[in-house]
This record gives structure tokens, C-alpha cells and sequence, in this order.
């Protein structure tokens, strides 16, 4: 179908609110509409407009067309983890009509999902897109206002971590687990790659998210000059695309231009240097004296051979 | 900034350029104009378009292309502003007016609106006409929207993959 081109149907479904379900019904319509609903690309600007409009109201009651349950589990155990006893391999939250956030647990030993837990009528702000984390007994998720939701596995309950994360990072963001086995956080700001854990001050009461490490990802794929924006769409240029092996390996996509644009793999030694209890306290003022991680590019454009 | 009534503005010395339609009418308008036009705007930078020569526009009847310059027109002062930083309240209101009413129109010339605004590259005229059929597609069933944007009705086979998104996402149609 020629009509209409493909840029200004782009524009078109680009306008369509998400909630509830306006994209998602016209994206039905044709096989060629679907394709561009369903671009990474496509839904990255899409939700980076409908959730930075200042009329975000309508928004705000979205209903999870792309996180029901049923059809995009956020998190998954590691293998080798105390679940598999129980067999219990993803989770998924998601934020109804009303505002109040659910989540559900699948089992793989009965091949369904779980009842969907409430978290009591609380207003939870929504899940952000990131993958959640499975750490000791409980699946985490981010929450766009920056706080952390928590399901404990055998008990049910449905809770909000009180620390925030701070704005600076923007969601560039991953929850994961530290090498102690505590949910840990891997954040990026420009060329700096943190490793965050929370932690309780006993003498006030608070818990607050603490910079354990600062990696310096100082090679070509970070390029000086900052951030590239072009007037529609903010691009964070350097994003967390996931994290494995308790943080010690990182997974990066850049995409300064198209010269530099590629998925990184950067190994960054967390796990031998995390136990380090002398890494406290280091705090996001003060970076460490850290060796360049080294990057690998591991997937990119053809023109780049992987630096090792 | 004066607000521009038509093309023979009241700057004699404002270049114009002359768009020839697919069915050979003569348009005369100011460059700054026409220069909305990505497509265009290199050709006129280059001098094209003057005097007796004018730039032929295959694709663009006369009844849209007439339609199009009343848009660029309206909008070419506040471009050449860039963005128009300066512009008052009042003249932002004045463009949204325009723009409400501009494409308050059959769905016939919305569509050939579309293929222009393709075409010719003109940004703000391509966001506009999205709007409005993004506006038009709001709330309607799947069907609905095929039959409001002349798609022929589907064929078995899309007719399934339809059902069967349906069925999938059935909260989604409630």
C-alpha cells in the first residue's frame, strides 16, 4: 500500500496516545502498519513522547499495552539461582487503568501465571520499559519516578523501596544483582558507568543508593562533544542495554552518529573488586581512579573492526 | 512582522519564483515561501525558478499546490524567524487558528495534502496533516479506520491476522 508514505504514517501513528490501546488497534489494521508499530526505534520515540508531553495526563492511566503480564514478562531468574527449586522464572508489573501497580509471578511448573498482586491501592507512578532484576527472594522493578518495586516471592507482598533513584542518570539505568547478592544498580552518566548498591544508615534510618564504583568507558565510543540532540528527541547517547554476571559485564549501545553506533560489551571487573568494602563510600563526587574499562564492540556498523 | 495577506507582499524586493503545476498553471510566489519546500529550497538557493524558467512540480496539481502556498505562506515569516523566538502570543494563536482551519477539508484534498507535503518535504505541513489523521483515526475500531482511510476491505488472510491480533490483545478493544 502506497498510501500513505512511510514517513508521514510514521508521523501519524507517532500521535496516536497509548492509551488505551489507540496505537495498538490502528497497528492491527495492516501487516505494514504493524511493522512500524512494532519498530524498537518507532516505540522508543513514541513512549519518549507520550511520557515527556507536558499533557501527560491521559498518559498517566495507561493501561501496559506493551507490559500486560501475559505478553511481556519484564524479568527473568538467573540460572542457577534458588528458584529453579521453585520454579519460578519471570515476573511482570505493569500499572492498570486505575493507577494502582500490579505484578504477577510465572511459574514454569504449572505453565501459567500467577494471581496478580496489588500493590494495595497505591498510586505507583509507571514501570519503566527496563528489564526488572530477580535478586535472593524477591523480582525488583524501576518505577519512572525513580523508586524501586519489590516482590517479595513467598509472602506476596507488593512493596516500594523508599530510596530513590536520582534523575541524573535519566533511565539509563539497569537493576541487577551485586556481587554480594543484593539488588544493585548499574547507571550511566556521559562517559562514566556507576555501580550503585543501597545502603541503611543505621543512624538516621534511610536507606539511600550509594555509588559503590565509577568505571570510566574512556574510548572511541564515547567521543567528546557531548550528546548529540536534535530537536525532537533527546538521545541518550551512550545507553545500558543490559547487565550479566552481577554487573561485571556490561552490555552498551552507542549511537553518537552513524559512524559510531554499535552494541559494546565492557568488562568491568566489578566482581573482583565489589567485595572491596574500602569502595564505599566512594560516592558520585569523588570518582575512582579506575582503569578505563575496556570496551568491545560486538555487534556494529561493518566499517568497525572490535577494539581489543 | 507584517502579517502577509498573499504572495505580492510589500517588499518589492522579495525574490519570487515561479511552480509550475502537473496540469501547467504558472504560480508566482515569494522564495521564502516556497522555500519551506526542502525539495525546493536547494533549487531556489541555486537561482533556479526565476524569471521566465520556473520549477516544474510533476506530481502536484494546480488544486493542491494552491493549497500548499496558502500554508508556506502563512508560515514563511515565522520560519525565517527561525522557530520565531520573538513571536507573541497573538501570532502563535493566529497560526494555530490557520492551521485548525487549513485542514479542515474534504478527506480527498487531505489526501493529496499528504502526497504533497511528502513530496515537496514541507516539515510543518507533513506534522499537520498527520495530526489531523491521527486526530481521525482516534477511537475507531480497526475496521473503521480502514474503511475512514479508503483501505479496501482485507482479504481473508488479513481479515485473520486481524482476529487473531484481536484475540490476542482482546482487552485492548473493550
Amino acid at each position: 500500500m502506497a498510501f500513505p508514505p512511510d514517513d508521514v504514517l510514521w508521523e501519524i501513528l507517532l500521535r496516536l496516545l497509548p492509551q488505551p490501546s489507540t496505537l495498538l488497534r490502528a497497528s492491527s489494521i495492516s501487516t505494514h502498519w504493524r511493522t512500524i508499530a512494532v519498530d524498537p526505534c518507532f516505540l522508543r520515540r513514541h513512549h519518549t513522547r507520550h511520557l515527556s508531553s507536558a499533557s501527560s495526563t491521559t498518559t498517566r492511566a495507561w493501561t501496559a499495552a506493551s507490559s500486560t503480564p501475559a505478553t511481556r514478562p519484564t524479568a527473568s531468574l538467573p540460572t542457577g539461582s534458588p528458584h529453579q527449586t521453585s520454579a519460578t522464572i519471570g515476573g511482570s508489573s505493569s500499572t492498570d487503568a486505575r493507577g494502582t501497580t500490579v505484578a504477577a509471578v510465572y511459574s514454569s511448573e504449572k505453565g501459567a501465571w500467577g494471581d496478580h498482586t496489588n500493590a494495595a491501592g497505591v498510586w505507583t507512578s509507571l514501570p519503566s520499559e527496563r528489564p526488572g532484576a530477580a535478586v535472593g527472594d524477591a523480582v525488583y522493578w524501576l518505577l519512572n519516578d525513580g523508586r524501586v518495586l519489590s516482590l517479595k516471592l513467598h509472602d506476596d507482598g507488593l512493596t516500594i523501596l523508599v530510596a530513590k533513584v536520582s534523575s541524573l542518570y535519566a533511565d539509563n539505568v539497569q537493576l541487577t544483582r551485586t556481587a554480594d547478592g543484593e539488588i544493585g544498580l548499574t547507571a550511566m552518566t556521559g562517559s562514566a558507568l556507576h555501580i550503585l548498591a543501597l545502603e541503611t544508615d543505621d543512624e538516621f534510618d534511610t536507606t539511600s543508593w550509594v555509588v559503590r564504583r565509577t568505571v570510566l568507558i574512556d574510548h572511541e565510543i564515547v567521543p567528546s562533544g557531548g550528546p548529540v540532540e536534535d530537536d525532537r528527541e533527546p538521545r541518550c547517547c551512550v545507553r545500558i542495554v543490559g547487565v550479566h554476571d552481577d554487573g561485571a559485564v556490561v552490555f552498551l549501545y552507542t549511537a553518537y552518529s552513524c559512524a559510531v553506533r554499535g552494541y559494546w560489551q565492557c568488562r568491568c571487573g566489578v566482581q573482583a573488586q565489589a567485595t572491596d568494602s574500602a569502595g564505599r563510600g566512594i560516592g558520585s563526587a569523588n570518582p575512582s581512579s579506575d582503569p578505563p574499562a575496556v570496551p568491545v564492540l560486538i555487534i556494529g556498523s561493518a566499517d568497525r573492526l572490535p577494539i581489543e | 512582522m507584517a502579517a502577509p495577506e498573499s504572495g505580492d507582499g510589500n517588499n518589492g524586493a522579495a525574490r519570487m519564483v515561479t511552480l509550475i503545476s502537473s496540469d501547467n498553471t504558472r504560480f508566482e510566489v515569494e522564495a521564502a515561501a516556497a522555500s519551506l519546500s526542502q525539495t525546493l529550497q536547494l533549487t531556489i538557493l541555486d537561482g533556479g525558478g526565476g524569471g521566465g524558467d520556473g520549477i516544474p512540480l510533476p506530481n502536484v496539481d494546480s488544486a493542491t499546490l494552491s493549497k500548499v502556498l496558502e500554508y508556506c505562506i502563512k508560515h514563511a515569516p515565522a520560519a525565517a524567524n527561525g522557530g520565531a523566538p520573538n513571536a507573541t502570543a497573538v501570532d502563535r494563536a493566529e497560526l494555530e487558528r490557520f492551521d485548525n482551519e487549513f485542514v479542515n477539508i474534504d478527506q480527498s484534498v487531505l489526501y493529496s495534502l499528504i502526497m504533497a507535503a511528502h513530496n515537496l518535504e514541507i516539515e510543518g505541513l507533513q506534522s499537520l496533516v498527520a495530526k489531523k489523521v491521527a486526530d481521525m483515526i482516534k477511537g475507531k475500531s480497526p475496521m473503521e479506520i480502514r474503511r475512514t482511510l479508503g483501505f479496501p476491505d482485507p482479504t481473508p488472510e488479513e481479515q485473520a491476522e486481524m482476529n487473531a491480533h484481536m484475540l490476542e490483545y482482546g482487552w485492548a478493544y473493550e
